[in-house]
C-alpha cells in the first residue's frame, strides 16, 4: 500500500491525472473497490493485490492520436500470477509493455500516469531504464532466442550486467537458470549448440531461463504459449506455477483456460479500459461486469 | 516494302486476327458459356499464329540474307576473282557493295565490278520483295489455319499460356546467353594471347610493360606481360577503399537503423542513394584535383615523399564512392534482423549499444559480409577514379604513397586508340579482362552464398 499511496500523493502534487479523475477520487475509488462495491465508474472488482509489488495508477498510453489504454490502475503482487485477458487490441500487451518501459522503444508512444516498482516510480530519473528492465524481465509471444549458443543466450544478461566475476560463477548462473526453467536435462550436453536449433517449446523455456538469469523481481509474459503446441504449453504452465514462488508474474493470454489454470487474479481489458479485476475463480465463476461475462462465455472475443 | 511498313502491316493483321478469333469463337460456341476458354484467349491464339511465324521468318532472313547474297555474288564473279584469297576478296566485295549503294570506291572500277554491283542491287530488291510476300502470306496462312481450328472444345487458354511461358523463358535466357557470349569472346581472345605469351609468365611475371617491337632493332623491344604488379596495385587500392568504406558505411548503417529519428532517416537515405548515383568520372575529378594534391601537400609537410598521383588518393575516393553501397547493404542486413531480437535484448536490460554490438551486428554479420564482398568486387572493377588519380605506372609496391595501376586501367590504356587486333599488346587486354572476371566472379559467388545462407537463418 505504501507504493500506491506514494504514487497518488505524487500525482496530487504534480496534478498529473486527467480532468475529472483527481488523486482524491482515485483514493475513494480504491476504498470503494476494497469494499467490493463497484460504482460503475472505471474498473470494478478489486485492483489490489495481497502483497503488492508493482503498482500502476492512472496509466494512459497514446500511440500518436490513438488512445490505447485509458486510466488503468492495477496492483501486481508478489508470489502471484495475474492474467491479463481481453479481445485483441484491448490494450493488454500495451499495459504489459508499460511495466518495463518497453513502450519507450516505440517512437509514437506516450505514457502518462504512475507506475511504481517496490515503491519507486519507474519513470523517475533516479531509476535507469536499463536497471528497471533487469528487475522486470519479459518473455515474448514468439520465442526469440538470439542466434548464439544456448549457453551464450542465458549468459547474455548476466554478462551485460556484470553479475558474474568468474567463469565458474557464470556457469553456475547458467546452470541454475536452465534448471529453474526446466530445460537443463534436455540441453546439458549441447550447451554450445545454437539456441535457434531447439524446438519451439524448448526455445520459449530458453527465453524464460534467459530472463531469470538476471534475477528479476517481476516477470512479464506476453502470450508465451501462443506459438506452442499443447504439450509444450503444459510444460510452460507448470513452470509458471513454480516460478510464482520467487517472482511476481504478469501473463497476457488469449486462452481463458490458461488464465484459469495458471493465475490467481485475472484482469479483463476491453478497448483500452480495465473493466474488471478480481480473484481468478471469482472472475470466471461470477463475473461482475456484463462485458467480462460476455467475453468469458465466448459471446465475443 | 521496307521493314517498318511490313511491321506496321503485321500489327494491323494482329489486331484483325484478335477480333476474328474472338468473333469466331463466340459464333462457334453460341455464347461464352459453352467455350472452354474465355473468348479473348481464342483471339490471342490467332494473334500468336499471325505474328510468330512471320517474325521468325524476318529474323531468319535478317541473319541469312547477307551470307546468301555474298555467296551468290562470288559465284557470279569470274574465276580469276572468285578464287582470290580471303582478304582481297573481302575488299573486292566491299567495293561492289559501295558501288551498288553509290558510295565512293577506292579502286578503279572495272566492267566486271559494275556488272556485279548491278546484280547485287537486283538481288537485294528481289530479296526484299520475296521477304514481304512470304511474310504476308505466312501471316494470312497463320490467321486462317488458327481460325479454322477454333471449336468450343478447343483449349485456347492452355495454348496461349504455354506460348507466353515460352516467351518468358526466351526473355530470361537473353541475359544469361549474353553473359556466356561475353565469357567466351574474352576466353577465346585470351587463348590467342596465351599462345604468344606463356601462361606462367603472365601469371607470375613481376614486370608489366606491354609493348611489342615494330622493328627488330627497336629500343625496349621486348614486352613484358607480368600480371603481378597490376594485381598488387588493384589489391592495394581495393584494400585502401575498403578501409575507408567498411567502417564508415557500417557506422552509417548502424546509426540510420538504430539511432536516427525517422525524419532524419527519411532525408539521409535518399541522399546516400544520390551519392551512389554520382558518375565515377566525377569522383575521378574530385580525386585528381582535390584529394591527390591535398595528400601530396600534407605528405610534404610531414616530410613524406608522395607521388602526385598516389594509390592513397584513388583508394580514399573509391572508398567514399563505395560507402553508400556498404551502408545500404548493411542497412538491409540489420533491418532484416527480426525486431524480436532487439526487443529481447532490450527487455533483458541491455543498452542500445550493447544490443547493437552483441545481438544486431552478430545476427546481421553474414549479410554485412556479403555486402562487403560485393563492394570489394565493385572496387576491383572500378576504372575511372584510378585512371585519373592513381596513374599508369605499373609499380610493384605496397607503399600507398606511390603511383600504382590496376587491371582495369591497363585494359583501358591497351585498347584506347587504333589497335591491331593480333598483337600481344592488344590481346593482353582480354587476358586481363578474363582474370578480372574470374576474381570478381569468385567474390560474387562467395558474397551471394553468404547472403543466401543468412536469409535462411530466420525463416
Amino acid at each position: 500500500m505504501y507504493g500506491v499511496n506514494e504514487g497518488v500523493a505524487e500525482d496530487l502534487r504534480s496534478g498529473r491525472f486527467g480532468a475529472g479523475f483527481s488523486g482524491a477520487e482515485m483514493l475513494e475509488n480504491s476504498a470503494a473497490q476494497r469494499a467490493d462495491s463497484p460504482d460503475g465508474a472505471g474498473t470494478i472488482g478489486n485492483i489490489q493485490a495481497a502483497n503488492p509489488y508493482m503498482v500502476a495508477s492512472g496509466v494512459n498510453v497514446h500511440y500518436g492520436d490513438n488512445h490505447a489504454i485509458r486510466n488503468v490502475s492495477l496492483e501486481i503482487g508478489k508470489n502471484e500470477v495475474i492474467a491479463l485477458i481481453g479481445p485483441s487490441g484491448c490494450g493488454k500487451t500495451t499495459f504489459l509493455r508499460c511495466l518495463n518501459r518497453m513502450n519507450d522503444t516505440i517512437e509514437s508512444a506516450r505514457v502518462t500516469g504512475e507506475i511504481t516498482l517496490d515503491g519507486h516510480e519507474i519513470h523517475d530519473k533516479s531509476l535507469d531504464v536499463v536497471a528497471l528492465r533487469a528487475r522486470v524481465g519479459m518473455v515474448f509471444q514468439k520465442p526469440n532466442p538470439f542466434p548464439k549458443s544456448i549457453y551464450d543466450n542465458v549468459a547474455y544478461g548476466p554478462r551485460i550486467h556484470g553479475l558474474a566475476s568468474t567463469r565458474a560463477e557464470l556457469d553456475e548462473i547458467v546452470h541454475g537458470s536452465l534448471q529453474r526453467a526446466g530445460l537443463w536435462e534436455e540441453v546439458k550436453n549441447r550447451l554450445h549448440e545454437p539456441g535457434t536449433g531447439l524446438s519451439g517449446g524448448q526455445q520459449q523455456r530458453l527465453c524464460i531461463a534467459r530472463t531469470i538469469a538476471v534475477s528479476p523481481e517481476v516477470i512479464l509474459m506476453d502470450e508465451p504459449c501462443s506459438a506452442l503446441d499443447p504439450i509444450a504449453t503444459a510444460r510452460i504452465e507448470d513452470l509458471i506455477d513454480e516460478l510464482r514462488r520467487n517472482y511476481a508474474i504478469v501473463i497476457v493470454t488469449h486462452s481463458m483456460q490458461q488464465a484459469a489454470r495458471v493465475s490467481q487474479r485475472t484482469a479483463y481489458f476491453h478497448l483500452g479500459d480495465l473493466v474488471e479485476v478480481d480473484a481468478t475463480n471469482k472472475v470466471f465463476s461470477n463475473p461482475g461486469h456484463r462485458l467480462t461475462e460476455d467475453y468469458i462465455t465466448g459471446r465475443f472475443g | 516494302m521496307n521493314t517498318l511498313t511490313l511491321l506496321t502491316l503485321l500489327a494491323a493483321f494482329a489486331l484483325g486476327a484478335f477480333y476474328l478469333g474472338r468473333r469466331r469463337s463466340l459464333l462457334a460456341g453460341g455464347g461464352a458459356r459453352t467455350l472452354h476458354s474465355l473468348p479473348g484467349y481464342y483471339g490471342f491464339y490467332v494473334v500468336i499464329w499471325c505474328l510468330i511465324p512471320p517474325l521468325g521468318l524476318m529474323l531468319g532472313w535478317q541473319v541469312f540474307e547477307p551470307r546468301v547474297l555474298t555467296w551468290l555474288i562470288i559465284e557470279g564473279l569470274p574465276e580469276s576473282m572468285s578464287s582470290l584469297p580471303q582478304g582481297p576478296l573481302n575488299l573486292l566485295l566491299n567495293d561492289i557493295r559501295n558501288l551498288a549503294s553509290g558510295d565512293l570506291v577506292v579502286t578503279e572500277v572495272s566492267e566486271v565490278m559494275t556488272q556485279a554491283a548491278d546484280r547485287y542491287t537486283a538481288l537485294l530488291s528481289s530479296s526484299k520483295f520475296w521477304l514481304s510476300t512470304m511474310t504476308i502470306m505466312l501471316a494470312l496462312a497463320g490467321i486462317s489455319l488458327a481460325t479454322l481450328r477454333i471449336t468450343p472444345a478447343f483449349r485456347a487458354r492452355n495454348k496461349v499460356e504455354s506460348t507466353v511461358q515460352m516467351i518468358l523463358i526466351v526473355a530470361s535466357s537473353i541475359a544469361i546467353l549474353t553473359t556466356v557470349g561475353i565469357v567466351f569472346s574474352v576466353l577465346f581472345e585470351s587463348i590467342r594471347f596465351f599462345q604468344r605469351v606463356p601462361l606462367d609468365e603472365f601469371l607470375f611475371g613481376l614486370q608489366w610493360s606491354p609493348q611489342m617491337a615494330i622493328r627488330a632493332d627497336q629500343v625496349g623491344s621486348s614486352g613484358a606481360f607480368g600480371f603481378i604488379p597490376l594485381l598488387t596495385g588493384t589489391l592495394l587500392i581495393t584494400a585502401i577503399a575498403m578501409v575507408v568504406a567498411v567502417p564508415i558505411g557500417l557506422m552509417t548503417a548502424v546509426y540510420l537503423t538504430e539511432y536516427a529519428k525517422p525524419a532524419f532517416r527519411s532525408v539521409a537515405k535518399p541522399l546516400l542513394e544520390v551519392l551512389a548515383g554520382i558518375p565515377t568520372v566525377v569522383y575521378g575529378f574530385f580525386a585528381a584535383i582535390q584529394v591527390a594534391p591535398f595528400i601530396r601537400d600534407s605528405g610534404g609537410l610531414i616530410g613524406l615523399d608522395v607521388a602526385s598521383e598516389s594509390a592513397l588518393a584513388a583508394g580514399i575516393v573509391m572508398g567514399i564512392m563505395i560507402i553508400p553501397l556498404v551502408s545500404s547493404l548493411s542497412d538491409d542486413a540489420i533491418t532484416a534482423v527480426p525486431a524480436a531480437m532487439r526487443d529481447g535484448s532490450l527487455a533483458l536490460g541491455a543498452t542500445r549499444s550493447e544490443t547493437v554490438k552483441q545481438v544486431m551486428l552478430p545476427a546481421a554479420l553474414p549479410g554485412i559480409v556479403g555486402g562487403v564482398l560485393l563492394a570489394v568486387s565493385r572496387a576491383i572493377g572500378e576504372t575511372m577514379i584510378v585512371v585519373m588519380a592513381a596513374g599508369l605506372a605499373a609499380n610493384l609496391t605496397a607503399n600507398p604513397l606511390e603511383a600504382v595501376t590496376t587491371v582495369t586501367v591497363q585494359i583501358v590504356t591497351l585498347l584506347v586508340g587504333d589497335q591491331e587486333f593480333d598483337s600481344a599488346k592488344t590481346l593482353a587486354a582480354f587476358a586481363l579482362g578474363l582474370m578480372l572476371f574470374l576474381v570478381t566472379l569468385v567474390l560474387n559467388v562467395i558474397g551471394l552464398r553468404v547472403v543466401r545462407k543468412y536469409r535462411e537463418a530466420y525463416e
